[in-house]
């Protein structure tokens, strides 16, 4: 496996404040990556430092063996980046706004431009100026403009923020599609990155708090399910000692989600169903330690 | 760099910067009309309007695209930060030089002749304009408001004799090693004011001194901007 990313002992202070601290990981070519954790955890601040906007005390990131410090150029013209709002040019038209990341790129060409459009469903919107796009838009322009070099690597920090289910559903189909490149994208909707990711990268507090591989999750792994029973009451007093909440829901592992099913059916209440909540979710609250309500 | 530099052009505006160029000609004709002097003279009147020009285009130049927040976009992508800036600056430069070039190019039509000694003293007397543009990008980069860069610039630049006088006034005598008499060398055609200022506070400000001084601090301010520019978080 090709090596396409490489973050080694990245820390970063701003005023003082100890941002990240040691962030070590490894990504490899067509791996599709998420990045989770709580607000304020360092996934933006990271983010921002693998796409040269911030700077760092210590550590290197580098693209394909390029460092992004010493080979700024080389590294960068390999990567796409969408970080938080699609800012682009207000004042000018989504045709123009693209026409300026097309000429920051040596061997992009009017097809390639044309293609990318085409992929973001906005040919019959390029003419109009950017200020007048709907959020939706922006945010697929802003996309185009991260797509417009064909990158090997694609870096999105929150890229469905404040679209509607329809929009979020097409981005998410868009870099489903996307099989041969690598994804990096940090996003608060953690369906999103579960049913994306190949791999998930835990930050907490500026550290990795784990990482994980899809197959790995979910065997021992405790989970958030809910049960759907036909005496609610009587569940409810059964199941006290399991710490469930008003909605029958409990945070167990595949044994004690076993157990419970059994003691409820041992006590003549029928269990329709055991759903479970979103794994990521599950697995989210358990890294830092606090349970879902 | 020409891409980067016609870029830096359809941000700020193409039209607005033709606009203020019309304008400068428009001055042109009306002083002509309305004052009664040579066109050479009239011509070193217009220097600080393209100072102000200066000051109102482009002092968010790096300070807007922080603020809105296309500095996400456009520092992404595989250009250094040392071009990027180096076409900030051409641009100002470009913009300034025209300008200058536009006023010259008027005055030799209108006096029917290309007076050397004329041209010469022209361009001395707009070098101030480029120490402006080199605080531009400085404060633009380093400061980071809009606002403040506009405020500030524009106080120097209108105000830098006034404000010397003050801080003479109150012996502060290190100011005629700064740019601030210097901003403005329109004080160099009044010879007979010039000699009281320098008697009364015992300074000798002459142009050789701006000169020097204001190409200094222009290279410095420029140096100091790209340093910031080059090493500061794009935070928003």
């Amino acid at each position: 496996m090709i090596k396409a990313v490489s973050v080694r002992n990245i820390s970063k202070s701003i005023n003082g404040k100890k941002i990240l601290h040691d962030i070590n990981f490894d990504i490899y070519e067509g791996e599709k990556v998420g990045l989770v954790g709580p607000n304020g955890a360092g996934k933006s601040t990271l983010l921002k430092i693998m796409t040269g906007l911030y700077n760092y005390d210590t550590g290197e990131v580098s693209y394909y063996n390029f460092d992004l410090k010493n080979d700024f150029e080389k590294a960068m013209s390999i990567i796409g980046t969408l970080i938080e709002y699609p800012d682009l040019y207000y004042n000018l038209s989504g045709k123009r706004n693209l026409e300026i990341f097309k000429t920051m790129f040596k061997n992009v060409d009017e097809e390639t431009v044309k293609e990318i459009v085409k992929i973001v469903e906005m040919e019959k919107y390029l003419g109009k100026k950017f200020k007048t796009y709907s959020l939706g838009m922006k945010e697929r322009l802003g996309i185009a403009s991260s797509l417009i070099n064909k990158p090997k690597i694609l870096i999105l920090d929150e890229p469905t923020n404040g679209l509607d289910p329809v929009g979020v559903k097409k981005i998410m189909d868009m870099l489903k599609n996307m099989k041969d490149t690598t994804i990096i994208i940090s996003s608060h909707m953690l369906s999103e990155v579960e049913n994306l990711c190949d791999k998930v990268i835990f930050i907490n507090n500026g550290t990795i708090i784990n990482i994980k591989n899809k197959k790995e999750r979910g065997v021992k792994q405790k989970c958030l399910v809910s049960f759907v029973v036909d005496d609610y009451s009587k569940a409810k007093i059964l199941l006290n000692k399991y710490a469930v909440n008003e909605n029958l829901e409990v945070y167990a592992n595949n044994e004690e989600i076993s157990k419970i099913n059994k003691e409820l059916i041992f006590n003549n209440v029928s269990v329709y169903r055991i759903l479970e909540k979103n794994t990521l979710e599950s697995e989210f609250f358990e890294m830092i330690n606090d349970k879902p309500n | 760099m020409i891409n980067l530099i016609k870029n830096e052009i359809y941000k700020v505006k193409p039209g607005k910067i033709v606009l203020s160029w019309i304008i400068l000609i428009l001055l042109f004709f009306i002083f002509i009309k309305f004052v009664k002097k040579s066109a050479f003279v009239l011509s070193f009147n217009l220097i600080p309007f393209v100072g102000i020009f200066e000051i109102l285009f482009f002092s968010g130049i790096i300070s807007d695209e922080i603020d809105r927040g296309t500095f996400r976009f456009y520092l992404t992508k595989p250009v250094s930060r040392h071009r990027i800036y180096v076409s900030k600056m051409a641009l100002i430069i470009g913009y300034s030089y025209i300008s200058v070039l536009i006023i010259i190019i008027f005055t030799s039509i209108f006096e029917a002749k290309i007076d050397i000694f004329y041209v010469s003293k022209y361009l001395t007397y707009s070098i101030p304009i480029f120490t402006i543009s080199g605080q531009i990008l400085y404060f633009s980069s380093k400061i980071r408001s809009k606002s403040f860069t506009i405020c500030f610039c524009i106080l120097l630049f209108s105000f830098s004799l006034l404000i010397t006088q003050f801080l003479l006034n109150m012996d502060l005598k290190f100011i005629i090693f700064t740019p601030l008499p210097y901003l403005d060398f329109s004080i160099f055609e009044n010879p007979e004011n010039l000699e009281v200022l320098n008697k009364t506070y015992d300074i000798n400000l002459n142009l050789k001194s701006g000169v020097l001084l204001d190409t200094v601090y222009m290279t410095l301010f420029y140096l100091l901007g790209l340093k910031s520019f080059v090493k500061k978080d794009i935070k928003n």
